[in-house]
Parts: structure tokens; sequence; C-alpha cells
């Protein structure tokens, strides 16, 4: 659309004139919404369905180090949470469990992946319970036996049974935890095992 | 005691493999630990102690001793003679449903979301 007005429309002035109207607008951004959740209420034969705005949930005061640039540095939490912190990884989920993208939260990218890679392993070890996809409607999802897990790196589904463990000097060892976690803070003198 | 409940950390349940053979020929079966608990729950514990033990001829007596059942129902004679119990080896992380609003409110809120966002 653009390119085509350039070609008929050479002059700079008309053409910033005609591209100001209408294509600047339904470029803009869509108006601005919050939060909000839906109320149904039920008048009689007369059933409202509307959406009210909550606030958004706003950073909390006085940060310890207000010169970082990232949520984490600001808080001095960076080598210091792990899967199992969920009140601080359920800020950056959305309902249905997905993560959110890095420009809106403003982490920077090593926090953003450490942050992604706990927050599968926490969803593996079924830390959120809540924050389940939706499913289509009547979908029964098939009972699958229980199994409690921790410290996952991959999916379930993805991985193979060793068969050949191999000999003592090539052992094919199974991977615990995550290597982007590796520098984090240990208060114990156990060295962090990432391959057992 | 309720063995049905071990967790596994990393992807154990789906790479460890239990191998044995029957002795006949074409008598060497692998199985994936899952497939293992959902035959026989007590089995996972059970392999684990024996391969702990001191490899000689007590370990079979010493496992003879060991009592394993996969829920919280045990015989009454067993019951009584418990002595301690051992504390949990890891501490059990607790799901976002089991902590307290006030707990939830408490914790700060470490980013604020720009005004116009949508989820």
């Amino acid at each position: 659309m653009a390119a085509l007005n350039v070609l008929v429309y050479p002059s700079g002035r008309l053409l910033r004139g005609l591209l100001a109207g209408p294509i600047a607008t339904s470029w803009a951004r869509l108006p601005a919404r919050g939060f909000r959740e839906v109320v149904e209420i039920q008048e009689g034969k007369t059933t409202t369905i509307e959406g009210r705005l909550t606030g958004t949930p706003k950073e909390s005061p006085n940060p310890p180090n207000p010169s970082g640039q990232c949520p984490i540095c600001r808080w001095n939490l960076k080598h210091k949470y792990g899967y199992e912190d969920v009140l601080l990884l359920s800020q950056f989920l959305r309902p249905c469990g997905g993560m959110l993208p890095r420009r809106i939260t403003g982490l920077c990218q090593e926090e953003h992946r450490k942050i992604e890679e706990c927050v599968k392993m926490a969803h593996r070890a079924g830390l959120f319970p809540n924050h389940r996809p939706q499913l289509p409607e009547g979908f029964v999802p098939k009972s699958k036996p229980q199994l409690n897990r921790y410290l996952t790196r991959w999916s379930p589904r993805s991985v193979k049974p060793i068969y050949n463990k191999g000999h003592r000097w090539n052992k094919v060892r199974m991977a615990v935890g995550s290597p982007l976690l590796k520098d984090n803070v240990s208060y114990s003198r156990k060295p962090l095992m990432l391959y057992h | 005691m309720n063995t049905r409940h071990i967790a596994f950390s990393g992807n154990k349940w789906e790479q460890k493999v239990y191998s044995s053979h029957t002795g006949y020929p074409g008598g060497f079966k692998q199985v994936t630990a899952a497939q293992l608990h959902q035959k026989d729950p007590v089995a996972i514990v059970k392999l684990a102690i024996y391969g702990m033990l001191p490899k000689n001829l007590h370990r079979r007596t010493l496992m003879q001793r060991l009592h394993l059942f996969p829920d919280e129902d045990i015989p009454e004679d067993i019951r009584k003679n418990l002595v301690e119990e051992l504390p949990q080896p890891r501490k059990v992380p607790r799901r976002l449903d089991e902590y307290t609003q006030e707990e939830i409110e408490a914790f700060p809120r470490v980013w604020s979301p720009p005004e116009d966002y949508r989820l």
C-alpha cells in the first residue's frame, strides 16, 4: 500500500498529507485498555456481559537497587531464584501459563531466558495448577499417570529412554536442572550436579 | 511407606531404564522407570536400596527385613513397631495455590506493566 502511494505521488508533501489521513489511523495502536475481568449479570430475561477494568498492578515502591536496568537487578535477585520461587515467577506469566514478552516486562536477555527455563520446570513440576491452557468446549483430557517430577530440563514427551548406558569411561548422563542456573548462590557445600 | 508418590529429578522417569534378564534366551527385558512404577510402585525404591547396600551375602537378609508399602495403609503389627520417622530429604516446593493470600500480597511486585497492555 505504502509502496504504491510512493510511486503514484512522488512529491514528499503530498505523500505525507495523504499518509497522515486514513493509513495512519488504521495503523495507529489500538485504544488503550487495561486488565479487565468479565462479569456476567443476569437480570430476568436480559443477560449483560461487561468487562470491568481491574486496576493494573504496580511495581512495589522502594526497590533496593533503583539504578538497575531490569526488575531482577533492581530487586537484587540476580543469582538467587530457582524453579520453586513460584511467587516471583508467576508475576511474568499469562493466565494461560505462557510467558510475557521481554519488551513488556523489561528483563535483560539472560534473565528472561533463566526465568523462562524456571517457569518451564515449575510447570512440569505441577506448581501452577491454575495456569492451564484453555481447552475447547466439551473436551475431557485423558487421565495420565501422575508422576511427581522436579528440575526437568526436557519435556517428558520428547525424551527417549537410555537403553545403553555406556561403559565406565563413556557414560550417558541424565540431565537435571538447567545450565543457565549454574551461577546461582548455593548455601550448602555440595556442588550443583547438572548431570546425574 | 507411600512409595507411590516418589519424585524423580530431571527426566529420569523417561530416561532411566531398569534391565533384567530372565536367564532364558531372548529374555532381556528393559523397562523405563515410568512403566516399572506403573506395574509395581514399590520396585523403584526397593531396587534403589538394594543397590546402596554392601554387595555381600548380608544384602539379601537385610532386604528381607525391609518392608515397603505403596500407600499409607500399613498392617497393624508393623505400625505398632514403628520407632522413628525419617525427615524429608528434600524440601517439597509449595504450589501457587498453597500460598495464603497474605503471603502473595506481602511479596513485592517486581515490575509494572504499561497502562495500555492487554494480556
